[in-house]
């Protein structure tokens, strides 16, 4: 994608700032904002538009939210609510100063222990939080591995070998697809190399419309990839396109079609 | 934004005014994303407590040239309250997902920002395009998920989003083009009369 029309007309801004794009494509919606920096009055727009969209679905909570809040934060976070307002000292005298210096230093020493123990509390539950969300990442990765064992067993399932182009004979893939459960897997058992700049895209092909964008994906070790499953799809292709994809296939990087 | 600088300073220097802004401004808000993946009010409160605590301790990281307050904010909310709705316990209490009457419909809750008209907003966007922006936006729904949910090709679902926020673009440019056309009649107006005395 090379002009701030393309980048428009993508919509990328918009899923950006939905938060729906994947890791490589957020990145390359960032390089456009600086690379392009006239876009970032349509980001800004957007922001605005959706912010007043988030207002218009305004719920009330109940009275006394906000106090539970910052006591919840009081007494969670290791950075505690300064109730000063931002120090100003106005009237306060020399006397009341000094008197609140000693007492303060006072206060200081026979909290110290209290603080030590608080402090050793803390570490504790964040060591607990650590080893909680790893064992939530591996659960959900695991849970992962399954979904896919699930599907590939599934006996509905249509697997299609991608045909390839003359220009990537090389490319040895399986597009796992299953009209009912509306899912597809890509198996990868060979794709061309591609640059740092680059990424694959998938589009769908049917009768007498435009190729519709579909998943921009790289390969990070992955064999099965789960991608988008578009109703109606007569056939599915696979094209080299700039990272972040594009919204018209380049057929000159066309890797390889299958027909659904 | 003025207000946004000023809620990102005081919560930097751990100030409780800058807490209080936020909940003023943009807790009703905020609490809506929660509602809207939760649809429940002691699920929603725990995500809010626990997005708040997040926005209090991170502060630091938010990065005005990347995004918007709200914008970081509201990503905190939903992502926070999508994790709880994945909690085994979240799903055994929540078998049915009727609304909540308390919920208010839209364009009828408490506007307080910028002059905008929200419900002019909402009058210029049709359903089809609202339903969109509100599974992606507020529930944080993958284009997938919801074109499995709705019956309705990915294809179709692009352009929706895309028209649908060109839509709250190009309405909100016109609000604000209203209020800065009346504001410059009543400095005219003002002016006129002063130079008449």
């Amino acid at each position: 994608m090379e002009t701030v029309k393309d980048i428009r007309e993508s919509g990328l801004i918009e899923y950006y700032v939905l938060d729906i794009l994947s890791k490589e494509e957020r990145s390359q919606v960032e390089k456009y904002l600086i690379q392009f920096p006239e876009l970032q009055k349509d980001y800004l727009e957007i922001q605005a538009a959706m912010q007043s969209y988030a207002q218009s679905q305004n719920i009330i909570p109940r009275k006394g939210l906000s106090n539970d809040i910052t006591n919840y934060i009081n007494e969670n976070s290791a950075n505690k609510i300064n109730k000063g307002g931002g120090g100003k000292s106005g009237s306060s005298s020399n006397l009341f100063k000094f008197l609140t210096g000693i007492l303060g230093l006072v206060s200081v020493g026979a909290l110290w222990f209290a603080f030590q123990k608080d402090n050793q509390i803390k570490e504790i539950q964040n060591e607990y939080a650590v080893y909680q969300s790893d064992c939530d990442s591996t659960v959900n990765a695991q849970n992962e591995k399954l979904s896919v064992l699930e599907f590939l067993n599934n006996p509905d399932n249509n697997s299609l070998e991608i045909t390839p182009t003359d220009n990537y004979s090389n490319t040895k893939l399986i597009l796992h697809s299953n009209p009912n459960t509306r899912r597809n897997f890509l198996q990868v058992n060979e794709l061309p190399t591609i640059n740092r700049d680059q990424a694959f895209q998938l589009w769908s092909l049917k009768d007498g419309q435009n190729p519709i964008p579909m998943n921009v994906f790289t390969l990070e070790g992955e064999i099965f990839i789960p991608l988008d499953f578009e109703e109606g799809t007569k056939t599915y292709a696979i094209t080299i396109e700039q990272a972040g994809g594009s919204q018209v296939p380049t057929l000159t990087r066309l890797i390889g079609t299958v027909n659904v | 934004m003025q207000l946004d600088q000023q809620i990102h300073d005081k919560i930097l220097r751990r100030d409780q005014g800058g807490l209080q802004l936020l909940y003023d401004n943009y807790l009703n808000s905020l609490y809506g994303f929660a509602f809207k993946v939760l649809r429940n009010h002691d699920h929603s409160e725990d995500a809010i407590q626990k997005s708040f605590l997040k926005i209090w301790d991170n502060i630091g990281q938010f990065n005005a040239q990347k995004s918007t307050l709200f914008t970081w904010m509201s990503r905190i909310v939903r992502n926070t309250a999508i994790d709880i709705s994945r909690l085994k316990s979240f799903h055994v209490e929540n078998t049915s997902d009727t609304l909540d009457p308390l919920v208010h419909k839209v364009g009828t809750s408490q506007i307080n920002e910028d002059s905008i008209d929200v419900k002019n907003l909402l009058e210029h966007l049709d359903d089809k395009y609202a339903i969109v922006i509100d599974y992606l936006y507020m529930r944080g729904y993958s284009q997938q998920q919801l074109s499995d949910e709705l019956d309705i090709p990915l294809g179709t679902i692009k352009t929706r989003v895309k028209k649908g926020i060109a839509i709250l673009r190009n309405t909100l440019s016109k609000e604000q083009k209203i209020f800065l056309g009346f504001l410059s009649l009543l400095l005219l107006t003002l002016l006129f009369n002063f130079w008449k005395l």
